[in-house]
């Protein structure tokens, strides 16, 4: 029987390059997050020379417009273009650093194949809000919508241990159980957070309304702080790792 | 790597051979094959020749306590010649790029090899690489009056040449940090260059009199 040779399937494709590495000699492999195809791993080839035609148009942290052969193993890059290249934050290490902590989370949180364009929306969204001096704020809200739009959204209005609706007040937050727990069974376990009700609003309000509503309002240092103690942990009990990028953050801001 | 296929018509100890020279880079199953076969028909002295520079590379070669370039003595020939320019240093990434720069024959000051550029995704922060060991150096030499940061034209490089002229500034404030010049590579036409690479060039430009 003639042998079947399967036919390449070409895609053309706006993403948005979360990593890179060196790959063979003169090779690099990108992972890219795309608009309708999910997170994609593709081989640039020879675009560590000072001649290609792509190495200018494709570095971690650009927008661009990806064509792409889609391969068994590995997919290969036959033709990019540059979209938006955040030159503003590529010309500041602080923002530098702010920029490799969303794309780390985005690669933490993205899978193969995912038609859903929700999670790229908001990662290109993010990046062009970047200049706004509030970007503590900004890493916060980005964090909780991410865990939003990935199912992983903690619950903030019900006990997690007894089912109950929670009052206003202080409470623990437990990350193995994705929520909120009364504070009367803090003897229970050393691995809650405790946290006040204010730093609770915070987190409620930073889920429930997008970006132009919560950059208005200013929250106390206290509050965000305790948001952030929150969703690191929580973060890291979802993914089971560390992320990477964050020690560096706090290295050069 | 394609995953290995090892043959059952091939003697295991040449099998071993074909997955050893495969962990080199570049080279592929057949190309391993042609080396394992290659070194087969070799006579037994040549082959005990390669198997001890291989063995003597990880033996013998050790990092200069100054450049922390790889040398066979504590402070490699670059940092001990006198006819070298000790007021500029060049950071590079990898040492393989301090013999590209000196093949040039452009370049006669000083080297910093970093072994590495800043990566926070992949958890390569500053203590990962030589950065401290280049302050350090700073620190001490007063007659360092520049320092060149040849650190690969991507993020990556970049963020390391501004952390390395941030920690500078903080702790010498007169010592020049500059930034290998970008733009177009020789021999390239126009019509086939990125943005990125025309406003770089753009930017770079120089009196035509200075070019010549």
């Amino acid at each position: 029987m003639k042998a079947y040779r399967k036919r390449k399937k070409f895609i053309q494709t706006e993403a948005i390059v979360l990593k890179s590495f060196d790959f063979g000699d003169a090779d690099r492999i990108f992972t890219i997050l795309t608009t309708n195809n999910g997170i994609i791993r593709v081989v640039a080839k020879g675009i560590r020379k000072p001649k290609s035609r792509m190495g200018g148009h494709l570095d971690i942290l650009s927008k661009v417009n990806a064509y792409i052969s889609i391969g068994e193993n590995l997919s290969n890059l036959s033709q990019v273009e540059m979209i938006e290249n955040y030159t503003e934050i590529k010309n500041d290490l602080s923002l530098i650093s702010i920029g490799f902590y969303f794309l780390e989370l985005t690669e933490k949180f993205s899978v193969e194949n995912n038609p859903d364009n929700e999670l790229y929306s908001l990662l290109s969204y993010t990046l062009d809000q970047i200049f706004q001096k509030k970007n503590e704020l900004l890493m916060r809200w980005f964090e909780i919508n991410l865990l939003s739009l990935s199912g992983f959204l903690p619950d903030l209005y019900n006990c997690q241990i007894s089912g109950n609706i929670l009052d206003e007040g202080d409470h623990l937050f437990s990350s193995v159980n994705g929520g909120l727990v009364d504070k009367k069974y803090s003897t229970e376990t050393d691995n809650y957070i405790s946290v006040d009700k204010n730093s609770i609003k915070a987190m409620r309000f930073l889920s429930k309304n997008n970006w132009d509503v919560v950059k208005n309002i200013n929250f106390k240092d206290q509050n965000l702080k305790k948001v952030k103690e929150v969703t690191k942990k929580y973060i890291q009990t979802i993914t089971q790792s560390l992320i990477n990028s964050e020690k560096f953050l706090s290295n050069v801001n | 790597m394609v995953p290995l296929d090892r043959s059952p018509f091939i003697p295991e100890a040449l099998n071993d051979l074909i997955d050893s020279f495969r962990l080199l880079p570049s080279i592929g199953p057949k190309t391993a094959q042609r080396l394992a076969f290659a070194t087969l028909k070799m006579p037994e002295e040549q082959v005990k020749s390669i198997s001890e520079s291989l063995l003597g590379i990880k033996s013998k070669i050790i990092y200069c306590e100054v450049c922390q370039n790889i040398s066979e003595k504590t402070t490699c020939d670059v940092c001990t010649n006198q006819n070298r320019d000790k007021s500029i240093i060049c950071v590079v990434e990898e040492a393989m790029d301090v013999y590209v720069l000196e093949k040039s024959g452009a370049y006669r000051g000083m080297f910093h090899v970093l072994h590495g550029s800043l990566s926070p995704a992949n958890g390569i922060g500053p203590e990962e690489i030589r950065i401290t060991e280049l302050l350090n150096r700073i620190q001490k030499d007063d007659s360092i009056v520049e320092v060149v940061v040849a650190t690969n034209l991507n993020l990556e490089g970049e963020a390391t040449a501004m952390y390395i002229n941030q920690q500078i500034s903080e702790i010498k404030k007169d010592i020049r940090v500059t930034r290998l010049a970008r733009g177009m590579p020789s021999g390239s036409d126009i019509e086939y260059a990125d943005e990125t690479t025309i406003s770089h060039a753009l930017g770079s430009r120089i009196n035509i009199n200075e070019s010549l």
